[in-house]
């Protein structure tokens, strides 16, 4: 963007105004520029992001809901033709996700790894300095780790192997997305109950035995979402229940768990 | 329309969360070492802290026309210049 700018300045003789992200081709002129998440493309590089998108992307026709579900919609792209093929494989990177940190490095994003480290560390160090047993809290908070994190090395291994660019904290952060108000909420709710302990105003104790409420308000989510779903894009039919939905909340990660071509194709019928 | 010169709002603020949580953090283990609030006490503040920029991020984004659900659809792509 600041490239755009400063073509400006320079002298007319055909320097590049900017320079495709993808192919780093120089565009010419500002006509060139085809925007794409937000960063300068050629359009040959966006012509094919379009052609990987098109089965999977949410913004299907009428035809696609009248039952015009081709093969290659239930297929888009088989991993036989990945157009990254130096990309981390999404099956090993699922089982190595097991391993706290191992998948993210798996995949080559070291700074999630650590996040992820620090996190479980976290978890377990409040669940054997708990005074009174581990709290269930931990506990299933620790759970919840280790469903997300195979998951998201996962689907960061796809889309790497579809060809897109993934950033370092992708998965904890969703570029050209939101942050879902869950992840707001639940933050802000988590930091003042802790706030509240460690201040000793009230006690954990007193509050883990509401813990039950974490189920009810995932599962308020999840009828919310489905609600939602049938009228606008279809994406949630048919999520798991369970544990792995609940890090999509406050994680705010593993929504678009029902991205996959065969999830939004049941939904549509 | 978001792409002229500068950055959009909800984007400068997914950018200074990082910087703005770790000045904070640098900031509650000063007042730990002043002797004022110790860290075990005070940490919970940088979850509310991290948690009010993801909000004010997403009431950004939102307002700027973000799809709030959108997944990894390309939004942009293909616009004419």
């Amino acid at each position: 963007m600041e490239s755009e700018e400063h073509g400006a300045h320079s002298p007319e003789e055909a320097a590049p105004v900017a320079y495709c992200r993808e192919c780093g081709k120089p565009l010419a002129q500002e006509s060139d520029i085809v925007v794409h998440e937000e960063a300068p493309h050629c359009a040959e590089c966006v012509a094919s992001f379009e052609r990987q998108q098109e089965p999977v992307g949410a913004d299907h026709g009428e035809g696609w809901r009248q039952g015009a579900v081709t093969e290659e919609a239930f297929n888009p792209r088989p991993f036989s033709e990945p157009i990254n093929s130096d990309a981390p494989n999404p099956v090993l990177a699922l089982l190595l996700g097991l391993i706290p940190g191992v998948g993210a490095v798996y995949n080559g994003q070291y700074a999630k790894a650590v996040v992820h480290v620090l996190l479980l560390g976290g978890l377990l160090g409040a669940m054997i300095n708990s005074y009174d047993g581990p709290h269930v809290t931990s506990v299933f908070l620790l759970v919840l780790m280790f469903f997300y994190m195979p998951i998201e090395a996962f689907r960061t291994a796809q889309t790497m192997r579809k060809g897109e660019a993934v950033d370092e904290f992708s998965g904890l952060v969703e570029k050209g997305t939101a942050p879902s108000l869950t992840l707001g909420v639940a933050l802000i709710s988590a930091g003042v109950i802790f706030l509240l302990h460690t201040l000793e105003i009230i006690s954990l104790g007193e509050v883990q035995r509401y813990w039950p409420v974490i189920l009810i308000a995932i599962g308020v989510r999840m009828l919310v979402k489905r609600a939602r779903s049938d009228e606008g894009e279809m994406q949630y039919a048919f999520e798991g229940a369970g544990p792995a939905r609940g890090v999509s909340g406050p994680l705010g990660v593993a929504d678009d768990l029902g991205q996959g071509p065969e999830r939004g194709s049941g939904e549509a019928q | 329309m978001s792409s002229e010169g500068r950055a959009p709002a909800h984007e400068l603020v997914q950018a200074a969360t990082g910087p703005v949580l770790l000045i904070l953090l640098g900031f509650l283990f000063l007042v730990n070492y002043w002797g004022g609030l110790s860290f075990t006490q005070s940490w919970p503040i940088l979850l509310i802290v991290f948690g009010c920029f993801k909000l004010l991020e997403r009431l950004l984004a939102t307002r700027a026309g973000v799809n709030p659900r959108a997944l990894t659809v390309t939004r942009e792509a293909g616009r004419p210049d």
